[in-house]
C-alpha cells in the first residue's frame, strides 16, 4: 500500500500499538508496586489490531531489554504486520517486531515510554 | 446510570456470601476522624493504583482510533490483570464519581465488603466503594485534588 492511504493506515496502526504499549507499561508498573515483578509479566499483545485481546507472558528481563528500543514491540506470533514492521526475535510465546523506517517508526519513537 | 446498564440490587445472595465473616459496610458510617480501617485503606490504595494506570492508558488511547479502550480491572486484588473494554464515554461516566470503579464481573468480592456493585454492563460492572474505603477513594482521587 502506498500514498496517503498507506500513510494513514500506518499512522493508525502505530497509534493503536502505542495504546497497548502504554497498557503494558502500566501493568509492569503495577507489578513492581505490588512486588509481583519476579514472575513473568502477564501483558497484552502490542499488535496494530485495535480489537486484539490476546495476552502474553514475558519475563521481566526480556521486557526491559526490548522496551529499551523505542521501535520494538511484543506481539503474539502471527500478529505481525509485515508492511510496517519486521520480526527481529522469535520466541515460543511471543515475537518481537521492529518498526520499519517511516511514519510508524516516527510515531513509535514519539510515543515511547 | 449509563444506557443499557442494569441496576444491581444491593442485597444478593452472592454478595451476602462474599461478605461472610467480613464487616458489613452498610452498618459502617464513614469516619470523619480517627483511625481508618487498615483493610479499607489497603483496598482504597490498590484501587487508586489501578485507576491511575487507567488514566494513563486513556490518555494514550485518545490519540488512537481505538473505540473500545482496553482498561485494567480496578478491583482490589493486586494480582488481577483482567482487561475490560469500555468506550471513553463509559469510562468517563464512572470516573466522574470518585467512589465508583470498573470491575470485571464478580471481582468486587476482593474488596471484602468495602465495595458493592451498583451497575452491571455487558463488558464490565460498576462498583461503589463504601465506608472508610469510600472516604479514602475520594481522598486519593487525583482529579478531585486537581479540580
Amino acid at each position: 500500500m502506498t500514498g496517503e492511504r498507506g500513510t494513514e493506515r500506518e499512522r493508525r496502526i502505530s497509534l493503536n500499538e502505542a495504546v497497548f504499549r502504554r497498557m503494558n507499561e502500566q501493568l509492569k508498573a503495577l507489578a513492581e508496586q505490588f512486588e509481583l515483578d519476579r514472575e513473568p509479566l502477564l501483558l497484552v499483545c502490542e499488535c496494530g489490531y485495535s480489537e486484539c485481546d490476546r495476552r502474553l507472558r514475558i519475563p521481566p528481563a526480556d521486557y526491559e531489554r526490548v522496551r529499551g528500543e523505542a521501535r520494538a514491540f511484543f506481539v503474539v506470533p502471527g500478529h505481525e504486520l509485515e508492511d510496517v514492521e519486521r520480526v527481529v526475535e522469535r520466541n515460543r510465546d511471543f515475537n518481537v517486531v521492529m518498526k520499519k523506517p517511516g511514519i510508524s517508526s516516527e510515531i513509535a519513537q514519539a510515543t515511547a515510554p | 446510570m449509563m444506557p443499557g446498564a442494569t441496576l444491581v440490587k444491593p442485597e444478593t445472595e452472592d454478595l451476602a456470601s462474599a461478605l461472610e465473616g467480613t464487616k458489613c459496610p452498610d452498618k459502617k458510617r464513614p469516619r470523619t476522624g480517627g483511625a481508618v480501617d487498615p483493610q479499607a485503606q489497603r483496598v482504597a490504595e490498590n484501587d487508586a493504583a489501578f485507576r491511575r494506570a487507567n488514566e494513563s492508558i486513556e490518555l494514550a488511547a485518545a490519540e488512537s482510533d481505538v473505540s473500545l479502550v482496553p482498561f485494567i480491572c480496578e478491583c482490589a486484588e493486586t494480582t488481577c490483570t483482567e482487561i475490560l473494554r469500555l468506550t471513553f464515554a463509559e469510562y468517563e461516566a464512572v470516573r466522574a464519581n470518585s467512589r465508583l470503579f470498573i470491575n470485571a464481573a464478580g471481582h468486587h468480592v476482593s474488596a471484602r465488603g468495602w465495595a458493592v456493585p451498583v451497575e452491571e454492563h455487558e463488558r464490565y460492572v460498576v462498583v461503589e466503594k463504601v465506608g472508610d474505603a469510600g472516604v479514602m477513594a475520594e481522598q486519593l482521587d487525583q482529579r478531585q485534588e486537581a479540580g
